[in-house]
């Protein structure tokens, strides 16, 4: 059972290579991933693979490679029709933006760091002078997110080469750690001299042939041939291009193999101008405790650090709902978990466009086929679809649950919406148009938002977009908690600062061309000249009118006072009325307004009515299940499984689990003939107490999986075949920690596992 | 500057050394501190050459500056080689001391010039063919770093110590290393090489050798400075720094490091330079500070950004994901929490612990944090780090994901192997400073669940 295994806990590292090796190169279309990585498993669950070598692979591929294309191409053949139709355009589309705006803001945010570092290595050895014994070393903080590193080395290593120096070698442990010392050197060595590199490992006999022309063998490629041929390339004085040579999970070397790596290059550092690049993910001071002080203190290390991968996506999930070319936008749901995914787990950017791809994937394939064209587009394009559409498939766009409840509580149009055909087309062009419209004056209420929440005191949004669309696709904003510490805020800023909220918020809103926004964006300019006059008229006489104001509301208590302190001279002492005085004065000193008071809730007022006017969920609107994908039991099944839950409903429900129609039961207590082997036992097993009898359980599976032919059921003997089936799934319940053998009695096993878990 | 007496060398008395015979001139010896050793040598290594010699001494104390120079001085060919470059095959030792030796024209590919040069035999065949002509004339192989060489190959080091009696030629191999020779373990029967001690610079000798090279430098553009000015400079930081790292490349680079914040004071004509008390009060300050990171060579800035207390809070500051904050600290606690404790600390109802006489006896014994960490199974860790987290955490494989993702970034080490699949272990190894660290980020009070604290 495959996919029982597929998803397994933590144990091997072996796994989560796979699974990263698995994501290396994602091409854009889904079916092509098979072509382009014939290493990596298509599986989205996290597992062990077996996988066949590099050289057999290739005579695989050489093989199969011809079968291959007639099998797909008679798999297309079906499904032509479909996909010319538009199912996979969209998601294409959708797919190859959200890649390249991920690659393009990746290699712009990094184009400092990596600008930075590309000046050091080219300053690191000037040419006049004697080479130092220390070496300049580039420790590169990278951060935890271990994914997308491969990505960033990529870009550092082909900036280095098309800008410094074309002798860069790029080490990774999982590549070259894993091996021994010699194979590391002579791969760094290969790598420098700019010689392909020989995967075989009959080393004695291969010759290699580098750029320059030259034979070695590969038992040669160390460091003495390395001095020497650089020696001959770049004689002295003329020009020193430096050897750079990039270690990019530092962390992940094995510390005995590093050191002596490093010693051995140390012998040369006055010979080549070497030059190191650390890519440490943590700290660094883990230089200090995998070297110790007599290798690193040949190191002058100078430090880099990277950008963080929040700013990245909280950049991505932007783009992600603003750009008309993605045509699945997630709903809170989906986008709570895959954050959470994000935030809890991994910090990898790479992952959470991966698992926004499985959401888009489900997203398109789930929709009926003549809906998905509507995904995205313009108006026009929409208008011509469904000009094209026929009647049975207008009526898959009607059943649509959010349409449905949109028809039942319009009860004048509901017949002639559910009839009428043309008026339906007008009809949902205009609602999808009105989704778009929300949708934008939705983004643009979140992002005024966050510009004024950004540099509050304490951050109640957080430091990044993301975590405000986190919150505003869950519930209204503004019923919210951290919307109300917003405004608790925003109660206590001063005027100036006040009016700064006001010009940035107004400046947001200049771009869009929305009529309501537009209205607003007037009510704010209105605001902002009330402020800069307010503003203007402090600063003419700070004594102005407010002090004023004041003094003259603060005479008047003080009369009450008086007459209070006078009173008990007069009678008795009443403790009931002084407490009552005294608090009238409490609350007339906090009553006292100044002329900012007044205006300051006009701008608190229209900011509440500017958010609140624009916070709707857009997934409350009629039609959203074109545009938004909310299945989170989906994300959940399939991006965060539970180990030991899955392997439990897998044996338990398989109908379920394998999405099988024929396997499908009424109760949970009926064992059908059909179930895989396996299935059949667990469930046998699962009705017995804590010891089971060996025999007696082989009798029942007998009686279940041969009760086709009546003669075998009542014969005594039972059929090798039979018994060979059952001690196969008996041993794999074992493995799988069901059972155990018991010592207390013979012919007998224990169970371990009791309820369902 | 008081005068420190050298230390007499005494204690290379008591190995069986040669008594000096004719001790050259110290005018010939260019070694600042080194003229008594660098007599000795010359001595040993004039006329007929020894079999091997053992250079014994701590790092950085200028061996190989004392063997180069004599060597050079006597007009002796001789190769020096690190016997690190046998650990990955013999061949480039042996290649390495042909060629230094009869100073071979390298190429490319360095088969060719040399022949093959696979095993030990193959190296006294082709010192013996190389050198027909020169029979006579003296030869010294240096291997430095020598104690790699009892990982090496078993017949390596019998082999360089009877090198001279397989080849007839008058050949002698220098041993360097930093271990003493009775750590060698060879069998019996081998002659054991003449030992020679060279022990760590006095601080005197550090003081004059910092000094001159100081002055030698600075003399171009600095004229009117005299050698006293250095001196004195010299001497006060060597008494700052010399208990942390007495070697003398460190202390000539800490000594260039901070010259020019010495010297400035005198460019910008507000201080003599005889004043030397005014010089050292001005610089008090940063060398003391400089101490605590003097061994980190690093440059450049870690993050801006970051609110930590203090610089070495900041250099251990990682930013982890949430989950991964507390599988850290779980696993922290697994490690370094005896099992039957920790039912104490993360069950509600876990009863009264009775102060028995064991348990008394049990709290004089070493602290677990003296101990070092111990392994745990996953489960147990797991179910800590569920008792733990405080909102409601689903197993999921991401969960777990995180373990193995822990154990690449150094921060869990498994332990027996990756083959334990249903019962892997690990063990923490992360520093109680950087956890208690992780620990304020998730507001978690570690120290009220650790044995040792409570």
């Amino acid at each position: 059972m495959p996919r029982v295994t597929s998803s397994g806990s933590s144990r091997g590292k072996r796994a989560k290579r796979l699974f990263s090796e698995a994501e290396d190169e994602p091409s854009p279309p889904p079916k092509e991933v098979h072509d382009t990585t014939p290493v990596a498993s298509s599986s989205i669950s996290k597992g062990v693979f077996a996988f066949p070598g590099p050289q057999r692979r290739q005579r695989l591929q050489a093989a199969t490679s011809g079968q291959k294309q007639r099998k797909r191409a008679r798999k297309a053949t079906p499904s032509a029709q479909s996909q010319s139709s538009g199912s996979a355009s969209p998601f294409e589309r959708s797919w190859t933006t959200a890649w390249t705006r991920f690659q393009t803001w990746q290699s712009d945010m990094f184009a400092d760091v990596l600008a930075a570092l590309r000046a050091f290595i080219q300053d690191a050895h000037p040419l006049g002078q004697p080479l130092s014994s220390t070496m300049p070393t580039a420790a590169f903080l990278t951060g935890v997110n271990l994914p997308d590193h491969g990505a960033l080395f990529g870009l550092l290593a082909r900036e280095i080469r098309t800008r410094v120096t074309p002798h860069v070698a790029s080490l990774s442990a999982q590549k070259h750690g894993g091996v021994n010392l010699k194979a590391l050197v002579q791969s760094t060595v290969a790598k420098l001299m700019l010689i392909e590199a020989c995967e075989r490992d009959d080393e004695e006999s291969e010759m290699e042939v580098g750029s320059s022309g030259l034979a070695l063998k590969k038992q040669n490629l160390m460091m003495p041939t390395l001095r020497t041929w650089y020696a001959n390339q770049y004689p002295v004085g003329e020009s020193r291009v430096p050897l750079v040579i990039i270690l990019e999970d530092f962390e992940a070397f094995s510390p005995t193999m590093l050191q002596d790596f490093m010693i051995s290059l140390c012998e040369y550092a006055t010979a080549l101008p070497l030059v190191f690049v650390f890519g440490i993910a943590t700290t660094v001071s883990m230089i200090h405790q995998r070297l110790p002080y007599h290798i690193s203190r040949h190191l002058a290390i100078e430090k880099f650090s990277g950008q963080k991968s929040t700013q990245l996506l909280g950049k991505l999930v932007e783009a992600l709902y603003s750009d008309p070319q993605v045509g699945c936008k997630l709903g809170g749901k989906t986008l709570d978990r895959l954050l959470e995914m994000f935030i809890m787990n991994d910090f990898s950017v790479k992952r959470f466009l991966l698992g926004f791809k499985y959401c888009m994937f489900e997203h398109f394939s789930r929709l009926p086929p003549p809906v998905i064209a509507l995904c995205g587009g313009d108006e026009q394009g929409r208008k011509d679809h469904l000009n094209n559409l026929k009647s049975e498939d207008l009526d898959q766009i009607r059943y649509l649950a959010s349409f449905r409840r949109y028809v039942e509580s319009d009860p004048q149009n509901r017949a002639r919406l559910l009839t009428n055909d043309g008026l339906f087309r007008e009809e949902v062009i205009m609602l999808l148009g009105e989704i778009d419209g929300h949708f934008k004056r939705f983004q643009l209420c979140l992002r005024a938002l966050f510009w004024l929440a950004r540099d509050l005191h304490g951050r109640p949004f957080g430091s990044q977009i993301y975590s405000l669309y986190r919150c505003a696709f869950l519930k209204p904003v503004c019923q919210t908690h951290e919307y109300r510490d917003v405004f608790d805020i925003l109660k206590l800023l001063n005027p100036s600062e006040l009016m700064k909220k006001m010009e940035a918020h107004g400046e947001c809103l200049i771009d869009s061309n929305d009529e309501s926004i537009e209205k607003s964006s007037v009510e704010c300019q209105r605001i902002i000249s009330k402020l800069s006059a307010f503003l203007k008229h402090g600063v003419q006489n700070p004594e102005g009118s407010p002090t004023i104001h004041d003094k003259q509301k603060v005479t008047e208590p003080n009369d009450e006072k008086d007459i209070v302190v006078k009173s008990p001279k007069i009678k008795k002492l009443d403790r009931f009325e002084l407490q009552k005085n005294l608090l009238k004065q409490t609350q007339e000193k906090r009553q006292r307004t100044v002329p900012f008071d007044d205006l300051r809730r006009e701008v608190l007022d229209y900011f509440h009515n500017f958010f609140r006017a624009f916070s709707n969920l857009p997934t409350s609107l009629p039609l959203h299940e074109i545009l938004f994908f909310d299945k989170v039991s989906l994300v959940h099944r399939h991006l965060m499984p539970a180990p030991r839950a899955v392997i439990q409903s897998a044996l338990d429900d398989p109908g379920f689990y394998l999405e099988h129609p024929d396997l499908l039961v009424n109760t949970k207590a009926e064992i059908p003939n059909s179930y895989p082997d396996l299935n059949i036992i667990y469930k046998l097993h699962s009705e017995c107490g804590r010891l089971i009898n060996l025999f007696d359980w082989l009798q029942s599976w007998v009686s279940i999986a041969d009760c086709d032919d009546e003669e075998n059921c009542s014969d005594e003997t039972i059929d090798p075949l039979q018994q060979a089936k059952f001690t196969q799934g008996v041993s794999s319940l074992q493995f799988l920690g069901f059972i155990k053998p018991s010592k207390r009695k013979t012919d007998h096993v224990a169970r371990l596992t009791w309820g369902g878990c | 500057m008081t005068k420190l007496k050298p230390k007499a060398n005494r204690r290379y008395l008591t190995y069986k050394t040669m008594p000096l015979e004719q001790t050259p001139s110290a005018s010939h010896c260019h070694l600042l501190g080194r003229e008594k050793e660098w007599a000795q040598l010359h001595g040993l290594l004039k006329g007929r050459l020894p079999r091997s010699l053992f250079l014994f001494g701590p790092a950085q104390s200028g061996k190989l500056a004392l063997i180069r120079s004599v060597t050079r001085a006597l007009g002796l060919s001789t190769s020096i080689s690190s016997c690190h470059t046998g650990t990955i095959h013999p061949r480039l030792l042996y290649q390495d001391i042909v060629t230094q030796l009869f100073d071979i024209q390298p190429e490319v590919d360095l088969s060719y010039a040399v022949g093959k040069l696979d095993h030990l035999v193959n190296l006294v065949t082709t010192l013996k063919h190389q050198s027909r002509e020169t029979m006579a004339l003296g030869r010294v192989i240096v291997l430095k770093e020598s104690q790699k060489l009892r990982d090496l190959d078993f017949n390596l080091l019998p082999g360089f110590l009877k090198l001279q009696e397989w080849t007839g030629m008058n050949i002698c191999v220098v041993f360097v290393s930093r271990v003493s020779w009775n750590k060698f373990l060879l069998p019996s029967g081998l002659e054991t090489p003449r030992p020679m001690v060279i022990h760590q610079y006095t601080k005197n000798q550090l003081t004059r050798i910092i000094a001159s090279t100081l002055q030698n430098e600075n003399s171009a553009d600095k004229p009117n400075l005299s050698s006293a000015f250095y001196e004195n400079y010299v001497f006060y930081l060597i008494g700052v720094f010399y208990l942390s790292n007495n070697t003398l490349p460190f202390l000539l680079w800490i000594a260039r490091h901070h010259f020019p914040a010495y010297y400035s004071p005198i460019s910008a004509q507000s201080v003599d330079p005889d004043n030397t008390r005014a010089l050292i009060r001005n610089i008090e300050k940063t060398l003391r500070n400089s101490k605590t990171e003097m061994h980190i060579r690093e440059t450049g800035e870690i993050d801006p950004s970051l609110h930590c207390s203090s610089i070495a809070n900041k250099r251990i500051h990682v930013e982890l994901p949430f989950h991964s904050k507390f599988l850290l600290i779980a696993s922290y606690l697994a490690s370094y929490n005896p099992v039957n404790s920790d039912k104490r600390f993360f069950m509600k109802h876990h009863g009264s612990v009775k102060k028995r006489a064991p348990t008394i006896r049990r709290k004089e014994k070493m602290s677990s944090q003296l101990t070092g960490p111990k392994a745990f199974t996953l489960d147990r860790m797991m179910a800590i780090f569920y008792s733990i987290v405080d909102d409601d955490v689903r197993p999921s494989a991401n969960i777990s994901s995180q373990i193995s993702t822990l154990v690449s970034l150094q921060f869990l080490s498994q332990v027996g192997g990756e083959d334990m699949l249903d019962c892997p272990k690990y063990k923490c190894i992360i520093g109680l400073d950087f956890v208690a660290q992780l620990a304020k980020q998730v507001q978690f009070e570690i120290h009220r669940y650790l044995v040792d604290f409570t």
